[in-house]
C-alpha cells in the first residue's frame, strides 16, 4: 500500500485521506447490510468526517490525516527520511548534514560529567576551594602541551552554521486539493511537502544546537576556543584520566589509570602491579576492561583488552555519565580490592596454591616488603584489609 | 619490572608534630572528597574509622558537602572505609603523610576512601 500506487484512486476530505476500500465479499455485505452508512455521492463531507463514504460508487475508509503524516514521517519512514535530509544538504553543497555543535552531546557528557568526577581540582590545605574554571586551565594547558591526537575539522568551518537552513528559497507550501486524487497526485503533493518540512525542521535543529553550543561554552567558563580544540583533537589526559576518540564516528575510550599497586597474598608476600588502563568503550554495553597487556588474578590471560571479571555486575547498555562513571569504579575496586588472597578468588591465584586457568604467573610482579616504594608509602598495597 | 617507572624516594620515619589534621573522605573512585580539618589535640587517641564517623554525622555542611556526604553514606552501605588500601582501624599519624600549605603551614593529611570492594571472579 506505501508508497501509494499512482493510479490508487484516493478522496482528500475533511482534512483526511480516505483510501479505497479492497473488495471482500464480508465488507462488501457489511457495507451493504441495513442500516449501513447510507452513500452520500456528493458533497463530500466538510467538518465531521464519517469512517466510510461512497463516491463514484466506489466505497473509502479513512485512513489518515496528511499533516500528521507529515509531521511523524520521520519516525514511520526514518531511512527515507535520511536519505531525504542528505540529498536536501548535497543539494546545497555540503557533502553532509551540517552541524551546530563543535562537541556532540557524548563528548559533552564525557568532558562536563564523566572527566570532573575523577579530576581533582581542591586544594588540600585550603579546604573548599577548587573551581571549574580551574578545571578549564588545566585542560587549555594540558592541550597546548599535548601534540598528539589528529586534528578534525577545523573548527573555524563552524562559523555560520546557524545560518543554514535559511539559505534555500523559500518554497511556497502547497496545500492539497479536496476532493478526488490520485495517488500520483498524492506522492507530488507529499514529496513537496515533505521538502518544506525538511528544511523546517532542519533549521530548528542547528539552531537548537547552536544553543546547546553556546551553553557549553558558558559551562567552560567562557574557553570556546579550548573547547573548540578538544573536540578537534578528540583526545585528553590529565591526573590518568582522559578519553580518546574510537574510529571515525562518535564513539570514545574513557579511561583511568590504575597507577602502580600493590596485591598481597595469603603468605603476605606482596606483588607490585603496573600502571593500566581501566577502559569503558561507548560502543557497546560499559563493561570495564584492562586496554594494555596486562595480568591480574581477576583477568583470564595476560592479553590486551581483556574484561574484567566482577561479581554480580551488570554492565549498564546504555552510555550515561552515571554508566560510565559506575563502571570504571567498579573495574578500579575490582583490580585494587577485588582480590582475596584468603579465598583466594579469581582465574589464577597469586601464590599458585589456588587454581590458576592459564598458566599466568605472577613471580615477576613479586617484591619484598621492604621494597623502597612499599615503604616510603608511594604505592599502596590494596587488599591487606580483608 | 621494568614497567614500574615510579621514582624511589628516601623514607623518613614519623616525628610526632603539634599540626592540624586534614581528613578527606572520597567516595568511591572519586578524585575529590569531604574535607575537614581538625586542630590538634582533637584527634589524638581515636581511630581514623571514629574520626571519619563524627565528621560524617556533624551538621552544618554546604549543600555540595552534603552531596559528597550522601554520596559517601551509599558507598558504605555495605561497604567500608579504607586508608591507604587498609582498614581504618589505625590512629590517623598511622597513615598521614606530612604536607605543607603554600604558606608554610604544615599540616598532616589522611586520605579515606569509602568503598564497597567489588569482588572478583
Amino acid at each position: 500500500m506505501w508508497p501509494p500506487d499512482p493510479d490508487l484512486p484516493l478522496v482528500h476530505a475533511a482534512g483526511f485521506i480516505y483510501l479505497p476500500v479492497q473488495f471482500d465479499p464480508a465488507v462488501a455485505r457489511e457495507v451493504g447490510a441495513p442500516g449501513a452508512v447510507e452513500p452520500p455521492e456528493t458533497p463530500l463531507p466538510e467538518a465531521a468526517p464519517s469512517l466510510l463514504l461512497v463516491s463514484h460508487g466506489r466505497h473509502y475508509v479513512r485512513a489518515f490525516r496528511p499533516q500528521t503524516f507529515l509531521n511523524v514521517y520521520h519516525l514511520l519512514f526514518p531511512q527515507d527520511y535520511e536519505r531525504s535530509r542528505e540529498v536536501f544538504w548535497r543539494g546545497r553543497g555540503y557533502a553532509a548534514p551540517p552541524t551546530g555543535r563543535v562537541v556532540s552531546r557524548k563528548l559533552a557528557t564525557i568532558i562536563f560529567d564523566i572527566l570532573p568526577y575523577f579530576i581533582r581540582t581542591k586544594t588540600r590545605g585550603r579546604p573548599g576551594q577548587g573551581s571549574t574554571a580551574t578545571l578549564w586551565e588545566r585542560i587549555g594547558t594540558q592541550m597546548r602541551r599535548s601534540g598528539r591526537g589528529r586534528s578534525g575539522n577545523d573548527p573555524t568551518e563552524t562559523a555560520g552554521w546557524d545560518r543554514l537552513g535559511r539559505d534555500g528559497p523559500e518554497e511556497g507550501r502547497t496545500e492539497l486539493p479536496e476532493g478526488h486524487l490520485t495517488g500520483g497526485q498524492f506522492r507530488v503533493w507529499l514529496e513537496q511537502a515533505l521538502g518544506h518540512n525538511l528544511q523546517a525542521r532542519e533549521r530548528e535543529r542547528l539552531a537548537r544546537e547552536v544553543r546547546e553550543q553556546e551553553e557549553m561554552v558558558a559551562a567552560a567558563g567562557g574557553q570556546a576556543a579550548v573547547l573548540r580544540h578538544l573536540a578537534a583533537r578528540r583526545a585528553l589526559e590529565i591526573d590518568g584520566v582522559g578519553f580518546e576518540r574510537l574510529g571515525e564516528k562518535d564513539d570514545y575510550l574513557i579511561y583511568r589509570r590504575t597507577g602502580v599497586y600493590g596485591l598481597r597474598d595469603s603468605f603476605g608476600r606482596v606483588y607490585l602491579f603496573p600502571d593500566g588502563r581501566v577502559a569503558v568503550s561507548t560502543r557497546g554495553p560499559l563493561h570495564p576492561v584492562v586496554w594494555e597487556k596486562y595480568k591480574h588474578p581477576l583477568l583470564l590471560r595476560h592479553a590486551r583488552r581483556q574484561q574484567i571479571c566482577i561479581k554480580d555486575f551488570q554492565a549498564p547498555g546504555e552510555f550515561s555519565a552515571g554508566g560510565v562513571i559506575t563502571a570504571l569504579e567498579q573495574g578500579l575496586n575490582a583490580l585494587y580490592y577485588g582480590y582475596n588472597y584468603r579465598k583466594r578468588n579469581g582465574y589464577h591465584s597469586l601464590d599458585r596454591m589456588g587454581r590458576d586457568l592459564g598458566g599466568v604467573s605472577f613471580d615477576d610482579y613479586k617484591v619484598a616488603k621492604d621494597h623502597p616504594l612499599l615503604v616510603g608509602g608511594q604505592v599502596e598495597v590494596t587488599n591487606d584489609f580483608i | 619490572m621494568a614497567e614500574l617507572e615510579l621514582e624511589v624516594r628516601e623514607h623518613k620515619p614519623h616525628v610526632k608534630q603539634v599540626v592540624p589534621l586534614v581528613v578527606e573522605i572520597m567516595p568511591g573512585q572519586a578524585s575529590e572528597g569531604l574535607l575537614d580539618t581538625l586542630a590538634p589535640g582533637t584527634y589524638e587517641g581515636l581511630s581514623v574509622r571514629e574520626l571519619c564517623e563524627q565528621i560524617l554525622n556533624r551538621g552544618g555542611w554546604s549543600i555540595e558537602d552534603q552531596q559528597i556526604i550522601d554520596d559517601i553514606k551509599r558507598q558504605l552501605a555495605g561497604g567500608k572505609l579504607l586508608c591507604r588500601g587498609k582498614s581504618s582501624e589505625g590512629e590517623a599519624r598511622e597513615y598521614a603523610t606530612l604536607e605543607v600549605t603554600e604558606a608554610g603551614e604544615q599540616y598532616y593529611y589522611v586520605p579515606v576512601r569509602a568503598i564497597k570492594p567489588q569482588e572478583g571472579g
